[in-house]
């Protein structure tokens, strides 16, 4: 991690992971009006897509930690996110993630942005568990919480908030119990 | 903390995208690099490709010109790459581009040499760009001529087995 | 697109850890070009080439998102040199390295920005192990990488500089860097 406490900078091997700013409004707009986000209550109009992007903004001045937005190392433009995320009326401590774009599928970037923002919510938040709030249709995101060691958890409550209802809870391995 | 953003500029045109070559693509470059220069050592030739693929981004921090890698807008295609360069050995700026395989034939580098040559004078104001090919590079030097440059046999060359040619800014 | 360079400014007691500058060019030039000083780094032979390392420098940078500091010395706002991470494709690992400009030989300079670049590799990038590579023969380098606790691991053939000695850094908790134990980083 690098950056500053309040601004905090995660470094993969080929990804820099850094807060959600405001000039990531705009590809999360574009990326929430389309059917990708189906699985996020997508799409949204366009007015429900800049008001969730503010969300994330504001999440991090609120918790004082939130959704880092995924930039390929070199460059600053956000194409997706990854990290800890809580707002009110969330059960417990979440690690969500999503990719904006199709042509970044199949590389492996969110499972690499996910360890490392996991790494960061374990050991610098101090978090005991996290879990994900997973659609069961999302194919790719279960593949995604398997990688990541996640197992289902029946007994977990989600969120209660309209369409929500069969969501799965994938609960993260601990990684400071983990082997290195 | 100090973070260097440097806007490096998306260019246009009617079938492609010019913007920034990602790291995600320097086994593409690397592929036409090493076997272009046919070196005898395949690590040397992995180094020595990245060292360039490095170099010519750093431009872009140092100077605001650089390479850019052209996609085909209808399905995303990594077809070549055009730039705007210059290293201290180059007495002049230039105006460079490749091809990757199997993207011949349609005229890709002539309409992105096009759109960062006419960037490179409006932003930058270079009077003239100049292109040093390979003399027996026909199909850089087809491209060349197609742009309206022409050759310039009094131009310092690089390389020896290099020929010379050189875009003028038509004042409009 | 936007190119980023995601690029701290580090502090030493005296001397500022800065990204690559245009005008810092010079001073690394008249280095890389002067074989007597730049031999165990890699001489360039001649402006061109030293100015393609430069270009490089950068572009690692934004490739690795690490790569060389300027080091600047607090007194005069100058560079005396460069230190930090260096990785290009090629390397058998990420190596801690330094250089120090004319004049700046002797007094524990290289030490103190080696030591704070590889407290920052280990902090803020999360790298659990470091490196350097050291030319056979330098003795000043082997001195250095000694003083900073690295220990000789292998003789190797390194596909820029030829045959090269691996020094092994200590490890974080060696060095009782703790990552999650962190202060505000950066000036």
């Amino acid at each position: 991690m690098s950056g500053t406490v309040d601004r905090p900078i995660l470094h993969t091997e080929r990804l820099i992971l850094r807060p959600f700013e405001t000039r990531d409004v705009e590809p999360g707009v574009e990326y929430l009006i389309t059917d990708r986000s189906v699985f996020m209550g997508g799409p949204y109009s366009r007015h429900d897509a800049w008001t969730h992007c503010c969300h994330l903004i504001g999440h991090w001045a609120v918790r004082g930690f939130g959704l880092f937005v995924i930039c390929l190392k070199g460059t600053d433009e956000a194409i997706g996110d990854v990290g800890p995320f809580r707002p009110e009326g969330w059960p417990e401590n979440e690690i969500g993630w999503g990719l904006w774009q199709p042509q970044h599928e199949g590389h492996g970037y969110v499972t690499e942005a996910a360890l490392a923002a996991r790494r960061y919510a374990f050991e610098v938040l101090g978090w005991e568990t996290a879990v994900s709030y997973i659609d069961p249709d999302n194919a790719r995101s279960l593949a995604v919480a398997k990688r990541l060691g996640c197992t289902l958890d029946t007994d977990a409550a989600f969120p209660d908030l309209p369409d929500w209802d069969g969501t799965l809870v994938y609960r993260h391995p601990n990684p400071r119990l983990a082997s290195r | 903390m100090m973070s260097h953003l440097v806007e490096v500029p998306e260019l246009e045109t009617e079938r492609l995208r010019l913007r920034l070559p990602l790291h995600a693509e320097f086994s593409t470059y690397r592929d036409l690099f090493g076997s272009s220069r046919a070196r005898f050592m395949g690590e040397l030739d992995e180094l020595r490709a990245w060292r360039e693929f490095a170099a010519e981004i750093g431009l872009w921090a140092l100077f605001g010109y650089g390479p850019w890698h052209v996609l085909r807008k209808k399905d995303g295609a990594l077809l070549g790459a055009v730039a705007v360069l210059k290293h201290v050995e180059q007495p002049e700026i230039e105006l460079g581009w490749h091809l990757y395989d199997g993207h011949e034939g349609h005229g890709y580098i002539t309409e992105a040499a096009t759109v960062a040559r006419d960037w490179a004078f409006e932003t930058h104001g270079f009077k003239s760009l100049v292109s040093y090919i390979d003399r027996d590079n026909a199909r850089s030097i087809a491209v060349a001529e197609r742009l309206g440059a022409t050759e310039d046999k009094t131009a310092q060359k690089v390389d020896p087995e290099d020929v010379v040619y050189r875009h003028n800014r038509v004042m409009q | 697109m936007t190119l980023s360079l995601v690029i701290p400014t580090l502090e030493t007691p005296r001397l500022i850890l800065r990204g690559p500058e245009p005008d810092d060019f010079e001073p690394l030039c008249a280095f890389l070009l002067d074989h007597d000083r730049s031999w165990g780094f890699g001489t360039e032979k001649d402006r061109p080439k030293a100015w393609r390392w430069f270009a490089l420098s950068i572009g690692h940078w934004a490739l690795r998102g690490y790569g060389y500091f300027t080091m600047e010395w607090k007194e005069t706002g100058k560079p005396c040199g460069l230190t930090g991470i260096w990785n290009p494709e090629g390397w058998p690992e990420p190596e801690v390295g330094w250089l120090l400009y004319e004049g700046f030989e002797g007094r524990g300079i290289a030490f103190e920005g080696a030591e704070r670049a590889r407290r920052w590799a280990y902090e803020d990038l999360g790298m659990t192990t470091l490196t350097s590579n050291i030319v056979p023969g330098n003795a000043r380098s082997v001195a250095l990488a000694e003083r900073l606790g690295a220990q000789f691991e292998k003789a190797y053939d390194n596909v820029e500089m030829g045959a090269e000695h691996l020094y092994r850094h200590p490890s974080p908790m060696e060095l009782g860097i703790d990552p999650n134990d962190r202060a505000e980083v950066g000036v």
